[in-house]
């Protein structure tokens, strides 16, 4: 009598959703939460000024000697005996000139604060009778015996600053920056770019969906296709696939990456496709070992006894109705081995090192670190990391929790 | 004086907890066993026939559900005490079975030894015969050799037994084996539980004759823990019949035989009827009601199967599902609990 | 017999199957030819001026004999130079693999006996959680706290002991293998306690720890050993990130733009696939020895 009661007093939606949400709605509501959050900041950030900044005058701290060719041509003289250095960082101070000319020991810091103190102390070979500064804020100034540039910016901007050394009259040595100026609160601090790191930690993450998507779509496709038939129809297909198995079993999937991502001249989309062909083979197996299973399960003779093509049972009771719990988790897994996978890349330098990623945010920030600087971007590359994960783990929790069978 | 009876138990009480509800395993359950004797516990599947004895000798698989009553072994009191880790936020499982284990360890495998049935997944997968025997006799060395000790349980070529991995032998064979390696820690209380369940005729017969020598031979107390009426009946001196998880009659082995079918508890009734039945070939009736352990007792655990309930006058039928029946001597040396005979 | 023969028989057909995926990869390498130092190979260093198939070729047919060059990266002879590497790689994995195991079979054995206590859950719940971070975000995590928290960057020669056992930490906690362990520890234990011969074990008075204990070496051998190469795969990146030198340092430098090596690669490579064959072989030889009742 009183469930009677219980049941009329609430109304039928609202029991039906509170079944809903305790039965695994909660985490994929936050999943698809966190996933639409990340694809709207990766929608609506990069045209932004964060990667203008960074292609146009920055290159990254660790080139390696190949690239120097090019950087080498770029950083060549531009007009007459002006010679312009461009900000730099590490270790390839030797490629910017010819060390019989003068240069700047160290580039002007490109990013200020509002209400912060900015300094800046030249330091150049040679005798200098005059400085001078072109495109400054007005609060900033420079002393035109020492060079020191001091000032507290007033105003939010983006400044084309140009430091020039006279050194002779026919000699002036210059340097151009970009100095942005701004007042946000930066939680992380900002990168050596000026950029603030929060923020690149969210571009950063945000791009790394699509890969780990593409990744999954062809490991957890191609392994299911592969997996389904071989178990189903037995024979060479199963032989094979327990072979290719155990081949990449025997090799560390890293290194396979490694190989691939040298062969394929960094091309990011190939690691995409590679890395998600390492993933194929243990879904094919897992997937295999289920269909196997159920093959021979008293349903799978009554479908065929009621006259369903072995097509549908194994595409739809099989794969559908029994494996796609087992799927989802690979899918999940699938996308945490990919992001790994493509953040362990750009780490070591093997994808697109000049772009913005977590892989070369954990670079930088590791560099930072070495060199005694914050631990801000280390930290907010890791938490987006974690960010990640937890949003491919919510969901594939949820999913399956809705899927669950209720007992 | 009257000597100290070798085991005995009062008002044992199991409960487990299940998804479904506290089972209620032995529900105060009390009995006796002197030194020498035998005893004879039936009952049907999950009557707690088994669990009396395992939950005190701390063989419960899963948390250890003894909530209340009294265990002694010898002098060795095993429950004593134990209630101090049994507190308003639950049991201290852990401290529970320590204390325990303790109390139990210089009892088991040297006064009290326990045979189980399906012998073969009962003995170390991975130890041959002679090595459970090399185990036992160095910790209770003797004069007698195994080969000895299986030859006298009837084994023609014990020299393979003791070669043999269990796998290697027969279910019959293990448990004859499994025996030998019981007697060989000389105990003083044998607790067999349904040792001949699983096995042909011919072996049942083998291993009930190789446990009637043993207790002739050495002096043993003996429980036989059985749903077997007639295996029961053959081998011991008293037997108590257990129902829902409480003793509903005992009786003594010769009494079962004379005494007549009117005179006995309804479930005895009914285990006597069904083996009649079975050797008169006749279809044993089903009884379609199981009595779900979980929902608390409320009167006779028996009274929606009982045969008797109809022939009661009304008011002692609605006292049967009421109030559950107390024990009383129905006449000397035998007890029931039942408000039909309780006249 | 027919098992041992059929074990080899794998072994050699993985083998060459990975050998003939590297070397393939290798000649085909996206850095151009002429930057990759080719001497010591048969063809010589105008090796640079074949295709990709002849250098597949040369590779596949002289893999060992390319051991007995000299490379810049190993500094020295390769074969040497990579067995040092992988014995670096290997201490990490195993120290690794011990340190698991010793905290995973004393929890997991706690949680399946009967009342295990909240702080004993909740352990397992930190596990759990631990081990749902990759390796790579411990080491990060580990390497600011070391270089923030105590003025100390991982890698330094001055503290070597410090940071292999920061390796270790960040091996233990990023890898799914402690997880695993106290989960298959954990139903492995609760099996056995179910099993009826355990009541014989404990009614018998036969010592109940050693049986468990015999009834865990399989299942734990098994899951640390198939679980190995992953923890290569993780030892790869901790030494990359805490510039240690191993099979880590020896692949990005073999493969990287500023000394490509395509011989040291395929050394390290052969390293890597020597460790896959030496763990599935004592996995197998592992299960073999304790579980009899396999070979019935």
């Amino acid at each position: 009598m009183q469930t009677i009661t219980a049941t009329t007093v609430q109304p039928a939606h609202a029991a039906r959703t509170e079944r809903w949400w305790r039965r695994g709605g909660a985490p994929l509501w936050m999943g698809v939460t966190l996933l639409c959050a990340l694809s709207s900041v990766h929608l609506s950030l990069p045209a932004a000024d964060s990667s203008e900044n960074r292609s146009e005058n920055r290159q990254d701290f660790a080139l390696e000697p190949s690239h120097s060719s090019l950087l080498r041509s770029w950083l060549s003289p531009r007009s007459g005996t002006d010679y312009v250095c461009v900000a730099f960082v590490g270790s390839i101070d030797g490629d910017c000139a010819p060390t019989s000319t003068p240069r700047f020991a160290a580039p002007m810091r490109p990013i200020a604060r509002v209400g912060e103190g900015y300094r800046y102390a030249p330091s150049l070979t040679g005798r200098v009778v005059e400085w001078r500064m072109d495109g400054q804020p007005t609060t900033l100034s420079v002393h035109s015996a020492t060079g020191v540039v001091t000032g507290t910016p007033t105003q939010t901007g983006r400044f084309e600053i140009t430091l020039s050394a006279v050194q002779s009259p026919d000699s002036i040595v210059q340097q151009r920056i970009t100095l942005y100026v701004d007042d946000r609160t930066l939680w992380f601090g900002a990168d050596r770019f000026g950029d603030d790191i929060l923020r690149n930690a969210l571009v950063a993450v945000s791009r790394a969906l699509l890969p780990a998507w593409l990744t999954v779509c062809v490991g957890v496709v191609g392994g299911t296709l592969i997996g389904a038939f071989a178990g189903f129809y037995g024979g060479a297909a199963r032989r094979l696939l327990l072979v290719g198995v155990s081949a990449l079993q025997s090799v560390p999937g890293l290194l396979l990456v490694f190989i691939a991502a040298s062969a394929s001249d960094l091309d990011r989309w190939v690691m995409t496709t590679v890395v998600g062909l390492i993933l194929a083979p243990e879904v094919a197996l897992g997937v295999m070992q289920r269909v196997e299973s159920f093959r021979s399960r008293e349903f799978v003779d009554a479908a065929r006894e009621i006259g369903m093509p072995d097509r549908a049972i194994l595409w739809h009771e099989i794969v559908w109705l029994n494996g796609r719990d087992f799927l989802v988790q690979r899918v999940a897994n699938g996308l945490v081995f990919a992001t790994i996978m493509d953040i362990t890349l750009s780490y070591v330098g093997l994808l697109d090192s000049n772009t913005l990623s977590v892989g070369t945010m954990l670079r930088s920030g590791r560099a930072t670190l070495v060199g005694g600087g914050s631990s801000g971007e280390a930290v907010a590359a890791v938490l987006g990391i974690l960010m990640l994960v937890s949003t491919f783990m919510l969901l594939s929790r949820g999913v399956r929790a809705l899927w669950a069978r209720p007992r | 004086m009257m000597p100290q009876p070798l085991l005995s138990i009062a008002g044992l009480t199991t409960w487990f907890e299940s998804p479904q509800g506290t089972v209620r395993a032995v529900d105060d359950v009390s009995l006796t066993l002197d030194a020498g004797h035998t005893l004879g516990v039936v009952g049907e599947s999950g009557s707690g026939k088994t669990q009396t004895f395992f939950s005190i000798l701390g063989l419960s698989s899963g948390a250890p559900g003894v909530v209340a009553g009294r265990a002694r072994f010898g002098t060795v009191d095993l429950l004593d005490g134990l209630e101090r880790f049994v507190g308003p936020r639950g049991k201290d499982v852990h401290a529970w079975n320590r204390v325990h284990q303790q109390r139990l360890a210089p009892i088991l495998g040297a006064d009290a030894a326990l045979l189980f049935q399906d012998p073969k997944r009962s003995l170390i997968p991975y130890w041959t015969i002679g090595r459970h025997f090399t185990d036992v006799l160095r910790r209770r060395p003797t004069e007698q050799r195994p080969a000895d000790l299986l030859d006298s349980l009837g084994f023609r070529d014990a020299t393979r037994i003791l070669a043999a991995y269990p796998h290697q032998l027969s279910g019959g064979e293990a448990q004859r084996a499994l025996l030998g390696i019981t007697m060989a820690m000389q105990p003083r209380l044998l607790i067999a539980d349904e040792p001949t369940t699983g096995l042909d005729t011919i072996n049942q017969a083998r291993v009930l004759e190789a446990l009637r020598q043993a207790h002739d031979g050495q002096q043993l107390a003996m429980v036989l823990i059985s749903h077997d009426l007639a295996v029961v009946d053959c081998m011991v001196d008293d037997i108590v019949v257990m129902f829902a998880g409480r003793v509903v009659e005992r009786i003594s082995a010769s009494q079962l035989r004379t005494v007549p079918d009117s005179q006995l508890h309804p479930y005895t009734r009914a285990l006597r009827a069904s083996q009649r039945t079975r050797a008169a070939g006749h279809p044993i009736s089903t009884e379609a009601y199981k009595t779900p352990l979980t929902r608390a007792p409320k009167g006779c655990a028996y009274h929606l199967r009982c045969a008797l309930r109809p022939l009661l006058p009304v008011s002692t039928q609605q006292q049967c599902a009421t109030e559950a029946p107390p024990e009383h001597i129905a006449s000397p040396g035998r007890s029931q609990a039942c408000w039909g005979q309780h006249v | 017999m027919r098992v041992i023969a059929r074990e080899v028989v794998h072994v050699v057909a993985v083998a060459l199957l990975a050998l003939l995926l590297t070397s393939f990869a290798l000649g085909t390498l996206a850095i151009p030819a002429q930057e990759v130092s080719w001497s010591c190979v048969p063809l010589g260093p105008d090796a640079a001026q074949f295709g990709w198939v002849r250098r597949t070729m040369e590779l596949l047919s002289s893999g060992v004999t390319l051991g007995f060059c000299d490379s810049p990266i190993t500094r020295g002879a390769i074969i040497p130079g990579t067995i040092r590497a992988a014995g670096t790689t290997g201490l990490l994995v195993l120290l690794a693999s011990v340190c698991s195991t010793l905290i995973a079979v004393p929890l997991g054995m706690r949680l399946a006996m009967p009342g295990s206590s909240v702080a004993v859950r909740i352990t397992r719940t930190g596990i759990d959680a631990i081990s749902s971070l990759p390796v790579l975000v411990w080491c990060t995590l580990l390497f600011v706290v070391l270089a923030r928290g105590f003025g100390v960057i991982p890698g330094d020669a001055r503290h070597p002991y410090l940071t292999t056992a920061v390796a270790v930490l960040a091996l233990v906690s990023g890898d799914r293998l402690l997880a695993e362990l106290v989960q298959r520890v954990e139903s492995a234990t609760s099996d056995t306690l179910s099993e009826p011969y355990m009541r014989t074990v404990r009614a018998g008075g036969f010592g109940v720890r050693a049986h468990l204990a015999r009834s865990l070496v399989s299942p734990v051998a098994t899951a640390v050993l198939s679980r190995a190469m992953f923890l290569v795969s993780g030892a790869i990146i901790v030494e990359l990130i805490f510039d240690l030198p191993g099979l880590g340092s020896l692949i990005r430098q073999s493969l990287g733009r500023a000394t490509p090596d395509p011989k040291v690669a395929l050394a390290a490579t052969m390293a890597l696939i020597a460790f896959g064959t030496v763990f599935r072989a004592t996995r197998q030889s592992v299960v073999w020895l304790v579980d009899r009742r396999v070979h019935r």
